[in-house]
This record gives structure tokens, sequence and C-alpha cells, in this order.
């Protein structure tokens, strides 16, 4: 209820609708559906912090995975290696982009079946307050047209 | 004078024959080369570069036309001897190539694999994560001929374009 008023507030005040009055906005919010042969998946997606002071952002929860962290791939010795990210320090009216090769959440153990094109809500600690943000997933593997035998 | 320039500027061979397991069985390179082979060495847990590497090789692979694909194959190394089966490093790599095959073997066997490649991997225990290790490893596309001799090579391949160009250029 009160994000409807919150989000309705922020319509009617702006030209740009925010899903919430939140000091970051996300664009591209992904997720690769899990496949088999691994508990492990990955989103990515561009963090923008809207506001003039700088944002932390840490990632708290994913439905339905059991566990989510934020890692950050990195070169050491000619080989990629990953860390895990604490928290992503965006400075004022900068993005942080999540992307192949740099930063990224990951997911491990989903506890149910998670498919293409549903949506998910993400849990993020923006300034240490809990707000959800929609992350579409997605296929791994683009399913090219010609591939498919029935359209919808 | 110049014999002796080329020879000594001339890029080491790297590769050769590999036996590894496929799904329970021995998997020999050199009974199941095709004229172009693409391997890439990573493991199934790894959530970010190696189902990106895998994703756009896919990719690729469709791009190319019936008569190519049928020259090319795309084999994949789980370098995680203890996370990871044989047979589910094959479901795994199945899921973004039907032609992709996946392989893995005992630590002895992976590290003999991919030695004469060039590419390592480190296993690194990582309390701090859910999943407990990490595993940096090589993040590159080798194309091997039918000998297993590396011809080419991307270094982190981020797109499929780039590596269906390397392809034909190959075949
Ligand atoms: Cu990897």
């Amino acid at each position: 209820m009160k994000a409807i008023v919150l989000a309705a507030l922020t319509a009617a005040l702006s030209p740009v609708a925010f899903a919430a009055k939140s000091p970051v906005t996300i664009s591209d919010a992904r997720i690769f559906a899990p496949i088999k042969g691994t508990n492990a998946t990955a989103g990515y997606g561009v963090i923008t912090n809207t506001t003039d002071k700088e944002v932390t952002v840490t990632v708290e929860r994913i439905e339905p995975f059991k566990a989510v962290e934020m890692h950050e791939t990195v070169e050491k010795d000619g080989r990629m290696a990953m860390q895990k990210v604490e928290k992503l320090t965006i400075p004022a009216k900068k993005s942080a982009e999540l992307k192949p090769g740099g930063n990224h959440i990951m997911l491990f153990d989903p506890t149910r079946e998670v498919k293409a094109d549903e949506t998910l809500k993400v849990s993020l600690k923006v300034n240490g307050k809990v707000e959800s943000f929609d992350f579409k997933v997605i296929p791994r593997v683009e399913t090219k047209k010609e591939e498919h035998h029935h359209h919808h | 004078m110049a014999f002796l320039l080329w020879y000594t500027q001339r890029p080491p061979t790297m590769g050769g024959d590999f036996k590894l397991n496929h799904n329970g069985k021995t998997w020999q390179f050199s009974e199941n080369a095709k004229k172009l082979n693409l391997l890439y060495v990573g493991y199934a847990k790894c959530p970010d570069v190696c189902p990106m590497a895998l994703s756009y090789s896919a990719q690729a692979f469709k791009q190319l036309t019936d008569k190519e694909r049928e020259n090319v194959q795309l084999i994949f190394i789980s370098v995680d001897a203890e996370n990871d089966t044989a047979e589910s490093v094959s479901v795994y790599a199945h899921q973004f190539n039907p032609e992709f095959i996946g392989l893995t073997g005992t630590t002895a066997e992976i590290d003999a694999a991919i030695k004469p490649f060039g590419a390592s991997y480190i296993v690194e225990k990582d309390p701090k994560s859910y999943l407990g290790y990490s595993i940096s490893h090589t993040d590159r596309v080798f194309f091997l001929n039918k000998k297993g001799i590396v011809v080419d090579s991307i270094q982190s391949p981020r797109s499929a374009d780039e590596i269906t160009t390397k392809i034909k250029e190959n075949l």
C-alpha cells in the first residue's frame, strides 16, 4: 500500500516514474535462467545513483534462491578469478554496471524451477535500507526465430 | 638468416592429443576430432565467464551454415574434479548447444589434458562464499585443428560475432 502511494506520488511529482523513491534506478536488470548441471547462475544490470551523494548497494535476497552474493571477476596472473564484493559504492550521479567479466550477482540453489520470462523480486540494501527491484529472467542461450516450430 | 629469424620468432606449437571422460566413457580427442575444434577450460559452477563464453559460442554456431557447422565442435573441459561429474558436465554443455561436448576427469587427467594448451587453473577456498570455493582459470577459446594443435585463440570472448569470424577464418 505504502509502495503504491509512493509510486503514485513520484509519478505525480516527476516526469519520470520511478518504481519507488529510491536513490538508485536499475536498467537492463536480468538474471540468467538456471541450467542443469550447475547450481549457480548470475544477474546483471546497470545501477544508477540519481542523487548527488555517494550510495552503497548490497544484495540481500532473491526468491527462490537459497543464497545470493555480489562477486567481481578479476584477472589474476592471466586467469579469471572471482572474489566476493561486500558492497558496491556508487559515486554521485554515476552508474555501476554489473556485466560479464566484471561485477555480477551470483545466485545459488533455487528451491523451485526458475524459467525464462519470469520476473524476480531482488532485495537490495541501498544505503542500509532494503528495497525491491524487478529483474527479468532471460534464457542463457538466445533462441533464434527459425528454431521455433510454433509461434505465439 | 631470414629463415632463422622466422624460426626464432615463430610462436611455439601448442596443443596435441588428449584423453578425458565423457559421460562415463573415455573420450580421446584424436578419435573424435573435427576439422576445427573449439576448446574452453572452466567449471560448471562458474556463474560468469564460463557460461558467457559458452553462450556466445552457441550463438556463433547458429550463425554458421549447415556445412560449416558439420566441421566444427566445441569441447568444454571442467577442471572442477571435485564437484563436477562427467555426467553433469555433459548435461551442462549440451544445454548451450546439443553438439557441445562436456568433459572432465581426475585432477591428474585434467592437468595432463590442458597443460599442452597453456591453460591453467587454481582452486581457491572461499569460506565467505556460499559455494565455499572458486576456481580461477584461463578464459580463452582455443581453436584446434584436427591434430589438436592450436591454430588460433580468443582471450575473454565477449561476443558471438568475434567467435563466428574466427571459425570461418579457420575452417
Ligand atoms: Cu569460469
